[in-house]
């Protein structure tokens, strides 16, 4: 729709900008975590930087001022890296941000955001259940209707070759989180919604 | 009405439309001014708002880069029609989203700088969107400013204004005016009233207190003033003229005095010289007869008879009786009218003068036939010159005697027409008078026809008479009617005094006057007072006879007094009624004063009252003498006065 209302050049160019973005995250999916595709992950480590401030933490979980904003990532190392660099230029409720790689089974200690990449997503229930209860907010990558156990609370999906979220309010409401509504306005769909 | 009227409101109306006017432009420009300012401001940050509201609100979408949203945001601007055009683009500055009404200009491909700006009549309003202190993106708002309809719109409704309130203004104005320009209207025609009859006595009405009152009262004022110097102006116009008249009159006046006293003049110098020659044909006539006659005597000495002889010399001496005669009364007359006359005016008795005139006219009356008759028993008083009223009454009875027809008569009566006047008639029974005559009558050397008569005459008589009755106070006339006779009339003045009866004098033996003088005594001296000449020549003429005395001669008290002073007179003479000081008080003079004191003075008066007398006795006269005069007496007071002064001496 937004494309259609560019002019023809402009709508050609990106077109094949996103067309090649999509080739690319394909054949990174079917690399298999082998390494994430670039634009992929970059989009979503900006994302993910960029949640937190439309989230309302309880007071006491971003702790005192001047402390760092912690995101836990379990993903590849280049996945991290490339969380790492989107980290460096983002800041969230005026406090810089810190990406911290994840072990598979490490228990999740201080984080403010936990991410779960689609390679890691066997982990995902686990990590989840670490942080239940406490003010993480967790971000997945599932396929859509692949999760059957316990739900992230935001979970990117790829549609027509665009990064877009879901986000699910009932786990971030029961952590005592509140997701604000113009994060909502820009969500693909929300579960739970009173 | 006059044309000052529709000026005057005009210009009033003119000024307060004006400023009306100025005011409301100046009011509405203001107004519109402020009013365009604070659209503008409120456009600008109402603008400002939206753009912040809509980077607000897209900014989840510009951050998680959702093209969707973002447009779905900017489409909702549609409900807002006044904005045009909006974008979106990116913190690198590329177009992110826009929306555009139909038919306007799409948003810029890259971001402008940020600020608001005018743009092709639209405002542009550029705007970045901040997220935590970093900057997200651009809004880009195109909406119309809508500023020139705003003023055009304006416009409107200021020429509507002003197209009301002038109409308002005017019809408050026509109105009003009306209670300012009325009472300058009313002073200004009766202004042009005034001026055009003239008339100052019309007043301006004061209807006001303010300076248009003021205005009424002091040109009210100078109307009064004015009215006030025109009547002053025209009554010293009238007076002017008025003296002017007078003036004019009185020079007619006296011009014709100037006429009537030329004329008179004109006429004495004609009558003086007929007179003249009149007098000198008269002179000649008898001189013809005296010259002619004496001649024939000279040579016809010799042959004439003795009877013709004594014939010329009769002739010739009537001739020069005749001159003599007429020279007399010329002289006479020449000194009357030089008033070389002397009269002494005294109560004179009527009947005493009437009786010498017959006396005297008798013998020629009865010689020509006439019957004289007086009427001698009126007992009337007048106040005359003795001497010269018998000249008078001499003069009218004779000519009435003269010129009257054979047998006839003449009678002389008096009686008193008015109060204190006397009047004598002489009729007679003569030819009369033609009115012509009679205007003639008082003529010198006018004889009315007598000249070839019987009557010897000099044409004299009558104006000496005339002269005569004239300085005695008294006029004369002449009434007469052709062939029954003429009536001639004396009318003189009445006096009170009753006159002492002037009896025949009793002369005595005046040759025993003469005595021998005192022997081997020098002449003894008296002073004469008196002030009648007719008196006085006749003492000098009865003292003439005696050579003892010497006679000095005063004409009045005064002239006496000093005489009596310097002389020092043995005796003196005192007449009483005298002009100037009275003789009973030149006596008390002479007495107060030691020099004359021992002079003995005797009263010589007409007044006869034995009163009088005694009291003139006892006031110190030697002896008192009354008029007409003894002279035998009057030499034996002198005597004896003499005698006295001697022996008091």
């Amino acid at each position: 729709m937004v494309i259609a209302a560019l002019p023809s050049p402009a709508r050609r160019t990106l077109l094949l900008a996103l067309s090649a973005l999509a080739a690319l995250g394909t054949a990174r999916a079917a690399d298999d975590g082998a390494g994430d595709g670039d634009a992929e992950y970059q989009v979503k480590a900006a994302f993910v930087c960029k949640f937190g401030n439309y989230i309302d933490w309880p007071a006491p979980a971003l702790g005192a001022a001047g402390e760092p904003f912690r995101i836990g990532v379990l993903a590849s190392g280049a996945v991290a890296e490339e969380f790492r660099r989107m980290a460096g230029a983002a800041s969230v409720a005026g406090r810089p941000v810190e990406v911290k790689q994840l072990a598979r089974g490490e228990a999740p200690q201080g984080l403010h955001v936990v991410f779960v990449s689609r390679a890691m997503s066997g982990h995902v229930d686990e990590v989840i259940a670490a942080v239940q209860g406490r003010p993480v907010l967790t971000v997945t990558e599932l396929d859509p209707g692949a999760s059957t156990g316990m739900a992230s609370m935001i979970n990117f999906v790829v549609v027509d070759d665009k990064v877009r979220f879901d986000i699910v309010l009932p786990p971030a409401t029961q952590s005592g989180l509140r997701i604000s509504v113009r994060l909502l306005g820009v969500a693909r769909r929300v579960e739970g919604r009173p | 009405m006059s044309p000052f009227k529709p000026s005057l409101q005009r210009r009033l109306l003119g000024v307060t439309m004006l400023t009306s006017l100025v005011a409301l432009f100046v009011a509405l420009g203001a107004m519109v001014g402020y009013d365009l300012h604070s659209h503008h401001q409120d456009w600008v940050s109402d603008l400002q708002t939206q753009a912040e509201l809509l980077g607000r609100s897209t900014a989840p979408a510009l951050e998680f880069d959702d093209h969707k949203v973002a447009s779905e945001n900017l489409a909702v601007l549609r409900l807002q029609p006044k904005i045009r055009a909006a974008a979106l683009y990116g913190a690198d500055g590329a177009l992110f989203a826009s929306y555009a009404t139909p038919g306007s200009t799409v948003a810029p491909p890259r971001v402008e700088a940020a600020g608001v700006r005018r743009s092709g009549g639209d405002l542009v309003v550029v705007q970045p969107i901040n997220q935590d202190g970093r900057l997200i993106g651009s809004v880009h708002l195109r909406a119309e400013y809508a500023l020139v309809d705003r003023v055009l719109s304006y416009l409107g409704i200021a020429v509507a204004l002003a197209v009301l309130s002038l109409g308002v203004a005017m019809l408050l104005s026509l109105r009003l005016q009306r209670a300012i320009v009325q009472p300058i209207l009313a002073i200004s025609d009766v202004a042009q009233d005034v001026m055009r009859r003239q008339d100052y006595s019309r007043r301006a009405p004061k209807a006001t207190d303010d300076e248009v009152g003021a205005l009424a009262d002091s040109f009210n004022g100078m109307l009064a003033e004015i009215e006030r110097r025109t009547q002053q102006v025209l009554r010293l116009n009238e007076e002017l003229e008025a003296r002017v008249r007078d003036r004019t009159a009185q020079l007619e006046s006296s011009n014709e005095e100037l006429r009537l006293a030329t004329a008179a003049a004109e006429k004495a110098n004609r009558a003086k010289s007929e007179f003249l020659s009149s007098m000198s044909h008269e002179l000649r006539t008898p001189l013809n007869a005296i010259i002619g006659f004496g001649q024939l005597l000279g040579t016809d000495v010799t042959t004439a008879r003795p009877e013709r002889r004594q014939e010329f010399v009769a002739h010739i001496v009537s001739a020069g009786q005749h001159l003599l005669t007429l020279i007399n009364e010329i002289l006479n007359l020449a000194r009357i009218e030089a008033g070389h006359v002397e009269l002494s005016l005294e109560p004179v008795l009527l009947d005493e003068v009437m009786a010498e005139c017959r006396q005297m006219m008798e013998p020629t009356a009865v010689q020509r036939g006439i019957a004289v008759q007086f009427d001698a028993t009126s007992c009337h008083c007048v106040l005359a010159d003795r001497m010269r009223l018998k000249q008078v009454l001499l003069n009218l009875v004779s000519n009435a005697v003269k010129y009257n027809r054979p047998g006839g008569s003449v009678t002389v009566a008096c009686s008193s027409p008015r109060p204190a006047r006397v009047r004598i008639e002489v009729r007679d029974t003569g030819r009369g008078l033609a009115p012509e005559q009679v205007a003639a009558l008082f003529q010198p050397f006018n004889r009315l026809g007598q000249e070839g008569g019987p009557e010897q005459g000099t044409g004299i008589g009558l104006v000496v008479t005339q002269r005569l009755v004239a300085l005695m106070g008294g006029s004369i006339g002449v009434d007469s009617v052709p062939g029954e006779g003429s009536r001639f009339w004396v009318e003189l003045q009445a006096s009170e005094l009753p006159a002492q009866p002037h009896v025949q004098t009793d002369w005595g033996d005046l040759s025993s006057l003469s005595a021998a003088p005192r022997a081997g005594a020098a002449p003894a001296t008296v002073l004469y007072v008196e002030d009648n000449p007719a008196s006085r020549h006749l003492v000098e003429a009865l003292l003439a006879a005696r050579q003892d005395w010497r006679l000095l001669l005063a004409h009045d008290g005064r002239t006496g007094l000093a005489m009596a002073v310097a002389e020092r007179p043995d005796v003196i003479l005192m007449d009483n009624n005298m002009p100037t000081l009275s003789g009973r008080e030149a006596q008390s003079l002479l007495k107060l004063d030691p020099r004359t004191a021992r002079i003995p003075v005797i009263a010589l008066t007409a007044n006869a009252m034995p009163e009088a007398a005694a009291a003139s006795l006892a006031a110190g006269y030697f002896r008192y003498l009354t008029k007409p005069l003894n002279p035998a007496k009057l030499m034996t007071a002198l005597d004896d006065a003499l005698k006295l002064a001697r022996a008091r001496r």
